[in-house]
Formats: structure tokens, sequence, C-alpha cells
């Protein structure tokens, strides 16, 4: 397979994943949002998703003050915003059309259709009334093509490469979505523990769509030790930092057995893989939970970059492998 | 005017099913179904990108539905005439880059040939595997009457459409199935195997085993992208770009996951003058340098050779009929268009006076521009391109209005009848063959002589029949 195409399947991966995951960020900020104006108090729960979707830099205006009304169609359908769902669709269209000759014609035509449809939200469709509708939408596209892919793709290189875009975006994301909490700093007469503590870490396991996993593992009710566990350290939660690098670990194995220019990505991700192992959320928390996650967002910016030197991708990797500010 | 459809007794037998379908449908209905066939187009990602137009990069060719039909006897015409006209072509190119006998025979005027822009000096004393030059050539036809089929121009540098003829086909299948039941209309979809075997039997003289097939294209944003990635999905071989490949020890290597591959046949969609910035234009990031180098000492094929542009010229045109005499020994099955050259100061002359009945075009222009059609042109129009044509007339060639033939389509206002014309595509490898099919173009805009997609042209379905 030429490099140019592994690179293009593996972004396309990423960006599938990255339109699913900015469209849970939202879900996430209109679900705090609306617990905010229950209880009355003015949360910035926009700046939090804002921040842990990477848009640190490029929200336009004051991001301390973002609101619904901006922070939404920023997010959405802004065609200057990098990281915009719609945007995510169109870098992964632009990557499929290149690279069409290696995808099945069913997961072309997923993408395709998903670029129009993105192409095509209105205003209206980023409204309050609309929204959940429009991003569930969205979201039905990201999964049509995985099941494209799970349904059409031969088990080779190509889908190799388009499942280390995956699970390479979906690991950063799990990390950044659990950072939304951080972010979203409690007021002082709201303890942690107390009953809105409890409703926003319920609100991220619903953005992660974890939240049967987690009754059915933990039955029990919301707790944010069990909720970091699932979300970083299960082994059977699909959306887990842990369950994305076995994933990696496994992905890598087989493509590197089929011969490579360096090893350097399977030895960064088995050595990924075997710390979290080590690690319980009791000493986590203790460490600090944000602190540890941009540790695992590093990494896994690290872990592209291993990616693109041992098949060698063109360097345009490495802009994007910079941090963002957290 | 010939009719495609029926003549003045009625409906032509093949065209039976479809007036049945027709009636049967309702042309309503149908046009209602218009929107489902768009919505296939798109969804397969078939769009086209006019050049120099702007606009919508995702705009797609206009469909009509209803199909253009060739008899077997008619097809066997087209077939035996375009194949013909292809290795003619093949053996003028193999001839005026080797032993110029055709030059030197006098049948040719020398500077015709020699002092053309697209005649390659570089090719001079090579020779491509099989002596195959033209490897793919599209030669289109157009007809006035129920046997005269007219050549309006020969394609043999990279010609493009084909994806269309394979798509058109998908689509009217799967809209209307009913109408293929019977296994009468014959299939095209082997087009690129059929390409793909003739690639590899044209393998370099340093490939050992098998030979590595790729496309080479000029990347996503060309127009003809699609097509491209189309047909390496299809053939199952690797669509490369310049920044893909390079050259060392006398060999084409691209760069995969797994280290370099080597490259042995190139079907490249780039023009000559950016394949090898060491070759011809330095500017070319396109490219790839050394690429001619490892070509002349036969390191790798392409298709189609460099150079080859020399024989679909416009002034060369008016030659082919001698050429199939000449190399062929046989008479044109095929006729040409007759072609006033207005470099020729009789000529030049008739041209002039004779503007409001010609169609004047370029000798170097394609798709459709630079062109005059007198009859439909205004009389400022005319003096315009009067005063162009005299300012340089080796520019520009003219020729008689044709009463191209008519095919049905379907608009808001009922069936009406538009003009037709059809590029079929010639590949010559071990042997030249016609796979049975090709791009009908059609003009939608009523009494429009231009089929070209840049200038709102449309496609349809081609259909050849099989034999009783």
């Amino acid at each position: 397979m030429l490099s140019r195409t592994a690179e293009g399947l593996f972004w396309l991966g990423r960006y599938i994943e990255r339109a699913d995951n900015v469209a849970r960020f939202v879900e996430a900020g209109r679900r705090f949002d609306a617990m905010a104006g229950a209880s009355g108090d003015d949360g910035n729960e926009w700046e939090a998703v804002l921040i842990a979707a990477g848009s640190r830099q490029t929200f336009p205006g004051d991001i301390t003050k973002a609101t619904a009304e901006d922070a939404i169609p920023f997010m959405v359908a802004d065609p200057d915003n990098p990281s915009s769902v719609q945007s995510c669709f169109a870098m992964a269209r632009a990557n499929a059309r290149a690279q069409r000759g290696a995808i099945s014609s069913d997961a072309w035509e997923a993408v395709n259709t998903a670029w129009r449809a993105a192409q095509n939200i209105t205003p209206l469709e980023c409204t309050p009334r609309y929204l959940a509708r429009t991003l569930e939408r969205m979201r039905t596209f990201t999964s049509l093509f995985r099941g494209a892919l799970a349904a059409t793709m031969l088990r080779d290189e190509s889908l190799s490469f388009l499942r280390l875009g995956q699970f390479v975006e979906r690991a950063d994301a799990t990390a950044r979505l659990l950072d939304v909490k951080y972010h979203v700093l409690l007021p002082d007469d709201h303890p942690v523990g107390s009953a809105k503590d409890q409703l926003q870490w319920n609100t991220l396991l619903r953005a992660a769509g974890a939240r049967s996993a987690y009754r059915w593992v933990y039955r029990k009710p919301v707790e944010h030790r069990l909720v970091i566990d699932l979300l970083l350290l299960n082994k059977r939660s699909p959306r887990s930092y842990q369950f994305c690098l076995n994933e990696l670990c496994a992905y890598l194995g087989t493509l590197h057995a089929g011969g490579s220019a360096s090893q350097g990505s399977l030895e960064l991700a088995t050595q990924m893989r075997e710390s979290l192992a080590a690690d319980d959320v009791d000493a986590i928390v203790a460490h600090g939970l944000h602190e540890y996650l941009t540790n695992r967002i590093v990494g896994c910016n690290r872990l592209a970059a291993a990616i693109s030197t041992d098949f060698g991708f063109a360097p345009i990797l490495a802009a994007d492998v910079q941090v963002q500010t957290l | 005017m010939y009719h495609e459809m029926s003549d003045p007794n009625g409906t032509r037998p093949d065209y039976k099913r479809i007036e049945q379908w027709i009636e049967e449908d309702g042309v309503d209905t149908l046009m209602q179904r218009r929107q489902e066939a768009e919505d296939l187009f798109r969804k397969v990602g078939i769009t086209f990108a006019v050049y120099g137009e702007g606009g919508d990069p995702e705009r797609l060719i206009p469909f009509d539905m209803i199909p253009r039909i060739f008899t077997a006897a008619e097809w066997e015409i087209v077939e035996a005439g375009s194949v013909q006209r292809a290795k003619a072509l093949n053996a003028f190119l193999a001839d005026v880059y080797g032993d110029q006998k055709i030059l030197k025979a006098g049948l040719i005027p020398s500077e015709l040939v020699l002092d053309n822009p697209a005649y390659e000096p570089q090719m001079v004393g090579v020779r491509p595997p099989g002596d195959v030059w033209a490897h793919i050539c599209g030669i289109d036809v157009v007809r006035t009457g129920p046997d005269e089929f007219l050549v309006l121009e020969d394609n043999a540098r990279t010609p493009s459409g084909v994806s269309y003829m394979l798509e058109t086909r998908e689509v009217m299948m799967q809209m209307f199935p009913q109408l293929f039941s019977d296994g009468k209309v014959r299939a095209v979809e082997d087009y690129p195997d059929v390409l793909a075997e003739a690639m590899a039997a044209l393998a370099p003289p340093r490939c050992d085993g098998p030979p590595t097939l790729a496309i080479l294209t000029p990347g996503y944003f060309n127009s003809a992208y699609y097509e491209h990635s189309f047909l390496a999905d299809r053939m199952g071989i690797e669509l490369v770009e310049g920044q893909d490949l390079y050259c060392e020890d006398g060999h084409v290597w691209m760069r995969t996951i797994r280290g370099p591959e080597r490259v042995d046949v190139i079907y490249r969609r780039i023009d000559d003058a950016f394949l090898d910035p060491l070759a011809f234009n330095p500017d070319s990031a396109l490219g790839v340098p050394g690429l001619m180098e490892v070509y002349r000492t036969g390191g790798v094929t392409l298709v189609n050779a460099p150079g080859t542009g020399v024989a679909d010229d416009k002034a060369i045109y008016i030659y082919v009929p001698e050429m199939i005499r000449y190399y062929l020994g046989e008479e044109p099955i095929l006729k040409n268009v007759p072609t006033y050259q207005c470099e020729n100061p009789e000529e030049c002359d008739y041209v002039l006076a004779n503007l409001d009945q010609l169609v004047v075009k370029e000798v170097q222009g394609s798709g459709g521009y630079g062109m005059l059609i007198g009859p439909k042109a205004t009389q400022a129009e005319r003096d315009d391109f009067s005063k162009k044509i005299i300012a340089a007339p080796d520019n520009y060639i003219a020729q008689p209005t044709l009463d191209l033939s008519t095919a049905p389509v379907l608009t808001e206002g009922g069936i009406a009848q538009r003009h037709v014309d059809l590029r079929p595509f010639v590949i010559t490898g071990a042997e030249t063959k016609l796979v049975p099919g090709g791009l009908t173009r059609v003009a939608l805009r009523e009494g429009s002589l231009v089929v070209n997609s840049s200038q709102g042209g449309g496609v349809k379905d081609t259909w050849v029949m099989g034999g009783a």
C-alpha cells in the first residue's frame, strides 16, 4: 500500500471519529446548559466544552463568555472552524475521495452522504429546539460509516489504518471528554459528591454513550471513581482509553508483522498499554485527574507521530501533533 | 435529419422497448425519476469540474435517461471503423518518430508534423513496447444518415469519459432492470479488465515477472479525478501521484508502507508537459523527475506514450484517411468531415466568405472552447472571429455544419429531439479492440450542436444490441 494512501485512510478514520466526538461534546454542553438553566446559576459549560474540543485558539471572541448561541453553530456547522462537525466531515470526505480506491463503495457512500448532509445544516438546526435531532443525525452517519467498514471492508491493511486513526482519535477524545469535568468548575456551594456534581458525571457518561454500560458493569448509582474507571481503565468498554490502546496494539502488531521501516509505534503503544494497566482509579484521582488526562492526550499525539514515522507518512502530521492548549 | 429512434414508418425495432417503456411509465413519472438518477450519481460521487469556468466543482454532468441504441449491424461499422482508425494512428506515430516514411513519400507535408507543437522531439528513435503509442484512443463519431458515420476528431492523448460509460449503465440497470432482463444489451463492464490486460501485455524490456501496473493522476483537484480513482479501483491497481514515485537504478518505484515497490506500466493521466520536470516543464510538481530517462531506456511503459498529441492534432486530422490507405492498405470505413485549412490561402478565403455556414475550430483547442458556430453566431461575433482568423490563419480549421442525427431526450415539455455524438474507447495491447459501448454525449439545448460536457452537454447510456 502507498504511504500516502495509508496516511489518507488514517486521517479518514480520525476525522469520522472526530465528527462523532465533537457531536458528543456539543451534546454534553447542551445537557450542562439545560442543568445550569434549571438550577439558575451561571455556569461556564460552553467554555469547558470548547476547551475540551481543542478550540481555545480558534474560537472567535472571548471564550469565557461563550454561550449556546455562538458555541453551537461554531462547533456544529462553522466551515471556518477546522474541528466543527461539518469541517470534520468535509476533511473526511476529502481524504476518502483521495483514497476512493482503497475503501469499499459502502464506506465511500457513507462518507459522501454524511458530507452532503453536513454541508446543508441550517442555522435553525443549530438552535436548542432542533439541536438534539441534528446531533443525533450527524452521529448516525458515523455509525453508518463504522457499520460499512465492519460489513464491507476486507480485513487488510486499509482497514487497519482506518482503525488506527479511529482509535487514536477516540482515545484522545475520551480523555478530553473526561477533562470537561475539570473545566466545569463547581461553584463553592456544590461540593464534590453533591447532587450537581453527580448530574455532571451522569452527563459525561451519557455523552460518552456509556450510561447503560455503567449500569451493567457496576450496578450502582453514578460515582465519579467508577465513571473514571469505565472511561479510562475498563477493558470491555469500547470507548475506554484502555480499550483503544488494546485495539491499537492489535492493529499495529498485524501491520508491523508485514514489515516496516521502524517499529517505534508498536513499542510505544505497548508501553502505554502496560503503564495504563498498572494504574488504578484511586492513584489517578490522588495524582490529579486533569494532569493525568493531559499526559494521556500527549501520549496520543506521540503515538500518532510514531505511526507516521513507521509507515512513511508525509511530515504534514507534525503540525497536528502539537499539543493543543488544555 | 436522421432520427435515431424513428423513421417515417415509425419506431425502429430496437427502440420499440424504449417506446413501450416511456408509454408505460409516462413522461411525468420519468421526469420525477430523474432526481433519483441524479441522487445515484451524487452518491457514487461522479461529478465533473469544468476547466476555466469556476463554479461548482461538484457539478454533475446532466444525465438523460433515454438510452442511445446501436443495432448490431450499425455497431459493426463503428467498431471496425474505430479499430481501423486507431491502428492507423499507431502506425503513423511509430513512423513519424521512426523512419518517417509517410513524410518521405510526400503524403503529409513534413513541416505539418515536425514543426507541430505536439510533435515531441524527445521521442524520436524511441520504440515503446509492442510499438504501441496510443494505447487508448477516443474516436469521436457523429452520424448524418442510416449508414453515414463520420469522425469528428480523434483523441490520442489521454481521452476521458469512460467512467461515464460504465456508471450510466450502472445507474440504468439499477433504476430500470426490466429493460435489461432479456440480455440483449451487450455488457460494457469488462472495460477495466480489457485495459489492464492490454497494459500487462506491454511490460517494458527490463521487467521480470508479472508487471506491476499503476495509474498516475495529477491528484484530487483534477476534474477527471473521479475517473482515475474509479478505474484504479476497478482494475485493482494503485492510483499514484507524482509524489508517490521516484526513479532509481533504471526503474520507477512507489513509496509504500513496506518501503519501495517497483512499477512497470503506468497509465498516466497527466499531460506530457508535466510528466517529468527534468525532461519537460521544469516547474511541474505533478510529475516524476527522471521518468523519461527510465522510459527511454526500457525501464517503464507509459500509456499513452508521450508525443501522441501529434496524431490527434486538428491539422493532421485531414490526413488520417490517407494514413489508413498508406499503412493498412484499406479504404477508410469511417469518413472524415470535410475540412478547410485556413493556413491555405484559398481555403481561408472560402472560410471567411462562408463563415455563416461553417464551424471554425482552433487547431490546438479541445473541449469546445474557442470555436465559432457560424450559423448560430451574430454578425458581430463572426466579424470578431474573422479578425482572429486573419491574424493567425494557421491556428484555424473550418468544417461545414453537419446535419447531426438526433435522439430523444426527456424535457419539461415532454420528449424532444437533441443532437448526439459518440466517443468509443479503442484499446490497443496485444491486439486492438473496442468494448461494445461508449460515451454518448447529447447537446441539451434545443438546436445546439455542441455536445461537450464543458459546454453544457449531457450524457446518455449507450446500448449496443447483440446479434439476432
